[in-house]
């Protein structure tokens, strides 16, 4: 892996800054990475030029080939991780102009799960070496994250029905009821009324500070089990070997932290359209509850990241990627010139430019009429709801 | 010219063999709620005078050394096959249950709360915390004012949910791994917390004591020094959880259940008679769906918990009473019905998980606030000055 991040050599403007690519396997790191390189090569990422090329272009040959003919990066090996160092200049408004270092490095995504079962001989000097980079990016993979269907907006309802609900149930198990109980207020099982032609009901209230957590499941939908306790044990032992307590803040730009929910093309338009920190906040409550408590939001961003605009699996988008490749984009949701929206931005590299600037980076994003999302939802779509 | 007088050895300051300790910052030690001197009995203090120059380890008018501050605090044995040597490559810590010999730099890292949970073999203790994750960590809060920020037993919780998760629910299946009985010392389940209020920054740790219902068993019927050792850590909790099987509330041995619940709850009101501020005691019937056709919905938690809950007292006379002999010395009470694993985790919630651990978390982490302070403001005056002149007069 990448080296330590190096101090700012004082005899030159440069600077060397470390970001470590996280996340489970088959949550799109190389994917990205080889679309970010090629972006690089073919001068579309618009803030960054390459000063020089690197010395070793084997890694970054390996990864960006398969590209070249509309498929996807082979996945990183367990005995081979990737190290990159790239001679990069940041410029353009609104960044100062640096000379930048990046070393970012990509591991299969099954040391993960060996790093969470084994706790012995698996926090290599390697990892140690990653938890002390500038920025994280921690990749999830939307699909396999999303899983379950989208839930209902229930009225939050006192223990008391919930047990009147459960007995009404053990009657009808028991034969002495009839079927087709449900608890008053709910919708039926069979009911016409779809939820999507209110997202305010199926989404909740909006909150200033907070994205909304999951509504209050009702008494027979299915108990979600945690995915993200792997992620949130890593983020756990690098904070840890950064001499970071639990629950406490780093110092402003010390950490950055971007959460890239890749995929972000093929994640369901209804979510899109209410963004990427909402869709963690109901999807992965346990991480964003760890994000909220342990990192500071200035220095947090959570973006839903397309790297290649499609999937290159279907022969059918092969061949538009092909005539052109640059069809990546990174959404979020957040201001811009006083409105609140999705803002959308087609260069990739966006999370690193906040990785090392912060963000200004966001001033990049161009705001999105979220209806031209959700129109391709198979219900009827409503306004985008607002939030405060 | 008169020889100078030899001073007497510096004295130096108190010192913890624990580096956590509070006793470095805070200048208190981080076990006093466990002693009636930790200055003089806490075994981890360290004290040691210089030495002299007659080698001796008293020098005239310094204090007596304590020999009990000086001699090392007796390790406590590993847990079989849990090796003490650190590889170098060892992650900082196991992810599974934290035993006591690690409790101590989690205890003095305040503010930490103790909970443990005490109940007879299969009485449902490990299935309501891993209801208790999983609602936590699927954002099924419910009013529970905390959001989760930390824990050092991840990988414990993911097994107790992975386990929990196979569960066919077959009655002859487990739902939870049973707590083992052969283990050496105590072990516990830690979350880190961060209450939801914008301006309260803090960060809780709590820690859940998983223990072998025998191990409780065991102590209530001989609280002698061998089953009181692996329980020594009752000394430190924060709060109480008697945790019955509501089953055998209409089951074939219910004196006998009753008998046994009585004597258990009264060691716990034993152990709070001396001390003050008494712990609270949340008195908690698990497995609840299995009598709801026959008991019916249980009441609301609240208090006072005679008012409401008749159908304890009829089934469990002796338990019911020990209840309120806990009550009149002043503990404060609350009974609550629980089903944590109603069916599996596919076919639907639990009920009632979330309501007892928010009673848990006001009693062991309530906060006072400071009263206002208000001058009185004479008639016809204006506040403001009289405000003003009251912080300027002597």
């Amino acid at each position: 892996m990448s080296d330590q991040a190096k101090p700012i050599d004082a005899t030159s403007d440069q600077a060397q800054h470390s970001i470590t690519l996280l996340g489970e396997k088959d949550s799109g790191k190389s994917t990205w990475l080889a679309a970010f390189l090629q972006s690089l090569e073919d001068r579309k990422a618009a803030h960054f030029e390459r000063r020089h090329a690197s010395q070793d272009q084997r890694a970054l040959i390996k990864l960006t080939d398969p590209l070249l003919d509309a498929k996807f990066p082979e996945r990183t090996q367990r005995n081979e991780p990737l190290s990159l160092t790239l001679a990069l200049r940041l410029t353009g408004v609104p960044f100062m102009p640096q000379d930048v270092d990046l070393l970012a490095g990509d591991y299969a995504g099954e040391e993960l799960e060996a790093l969470f079962k084994d706790r012995t001989g698996t926090w290599t000097a390697q990892w140690r070496a990653r938890a002390q980079a500038d920025a994280l990016i921690l990749m999830l993979k939307a699909p396999s994250a999303q899983g379950l269907p989208l839930p209902h907006q229930w009225e939050s309802k006192p223990d008391r029905q919930r047990w009147e609900y459960l007995l009404r149930e053990q009657k009808r198990i028991s034969g002495s009821e009839q079927a087709g109980l449900r608890l008053e207020g709910g919708p039926a099982e069979d009911s016409a009324d779809d939820p999507f032609d209110d997202p305010s009901r199926l989404f909740g209230a909006p909150e200033l500070l907070s994205p909304a957590g999951p509504p209050e499941a009702s008494p027979e939908e299915q108990v979600r089990v945690p995915g993200a306790l792997a992620l949130v044990e890593l983020l756990q032992f690098m904070r840890h070997a950064r001499g970071l307590c639990p629950g406490e803040r780093p110092l402003a730009g010390s950490l950055r932290v971007v959460i890239a929910i890749s995929a972000w093309d093929a994640v369901d338009a209804r979510w899109r359209a209410e963004g990427p920190e909402r869709w963690l906040a109901q999807q992965m409550p346990l991480l964003e509850d760890y994000l909220w408590c342990n990192f500071p939001s200035d220095d947090l961003l959570i973006c839903g990241l397309s790297a290649v605009g499609g999937d290159l699996n279907d022969e059918a988008f092969q061949s538009q990627y092909l005539s052109n490749p640059h069809r990546g984009f990174v959404e979020w949701w957040g201001l811009n010139q006083g409105a609140a929206g999705i803002q959308r931005c087609t260069d990739i590299a966006l999370p690193l430019y906040f990785a090392l600037a912060g963000r200004q980076a966001l001033s990049l994003g161009n705001p999105i009429d979220a209806t031209t999302l959700t129109a391709q939802a198979p219900a009827q779509t409503p306004s985008t709801p607002s939030r405060s | 010219m008169s020889t100078p007088q030899a001073l007497p050895p510096p004295v130096r300051p108190l010192r913890c063999q624990r580096s956590d300790c509070t006793l470095a910052v805070g200048g208190s030690c981080a076990r006093q709620s466990e002693f009636k001197d930790p200055l003089s009995l806490c075994a981890s203090l360290v004290r040691h005078p210089s030495g002299t120059p007659e080698d001796s380890a008293l020098g005239a008018g310094t204090e007596p050394v304590n020999t009990a501050l000086v001699t090392l605090a007796n390790a406590p044995t590993a847990d079989a096959g849990r090796s003490t040597a650190f590889p170098q490559d060892s992650a900082p810590w196991s992810g599974r249950h934290v035993l006591d010999a690690e409790l101590e730099p989690l205890l003095a890292r305040t503010p930490a709360r103790l909970i443990a949970l005490v109940g007879s073999f299969n009485a449902g203790k490990t299935a309501l915390l891993t209801a208790f994750f999983l609602q936590l960590a699927s954002g099924q809060k419910r009013g529970f004012p905390y959001r989760f920020a930390s824990s050092q037993t991840l990988f414990a919780w993911h097994s107790l949910v992975e386990k929990a998760n196979r569960w066919t629910g077959s009655k002859e299946e487990e739902i939870v791994t049973h707590t083992p009985k052969t283990l050496e010392q105590a072990q516990h389940l830690h979350l880190g917390l961060r209450p939801v209020s914008s301006t309260d920054d803090r960060h809780v740790d709590v820690l859940f004591s998983d223990l072998p219902g025998e191990w409780i068993a065991n102590w209530v019927s001989l609280a002698d020094a061998q089953n009181s050792r692996r329980l020594q850590f009752f000394a430190r909790c924060d709060a109480f959880v008697h945790v019955l099987d509501a089953s055998e509330l209409i089951g074939e041995r219910l004196r006998r259940f009753d008998a046994e619940q009585a004597r258990m709850l009264l060691r716990l009101v034993d152990l709070e008679r001396e001390r003050t501020p008494r712990r609270p005691l949340l008195f908690l019937l698990c497995k609840w769906d299995a009598v709801l056709l026959t008991l019916g919905v249980p009441p609301e938690p609240s208090e006072p918990v005679e008012r409401l809950w008749s159908m304890v007292a009829e089934r469990l006379p002796r338990t019911w009473n020990a209840l309120l002999e806990a009550q009149g010395l002043g503990l404060k009470c609350q009974i609550a019905a629980v089903a944590a694993f109603p069916h599996t985790l596919e076919q639907g919630q639990p009920v009632g998980v979330m309501a007892p651990f928010i009673w848990l978390m006001a009693q062991v982490d309530g906060r006072q606030p400071w009263k206002r302070l208000m001058a009185p403001i004479p008639e016809g005056a204006s506040p403001f000055e009289t405000l003003r002149r009251w912080e300027d007069d002597p």
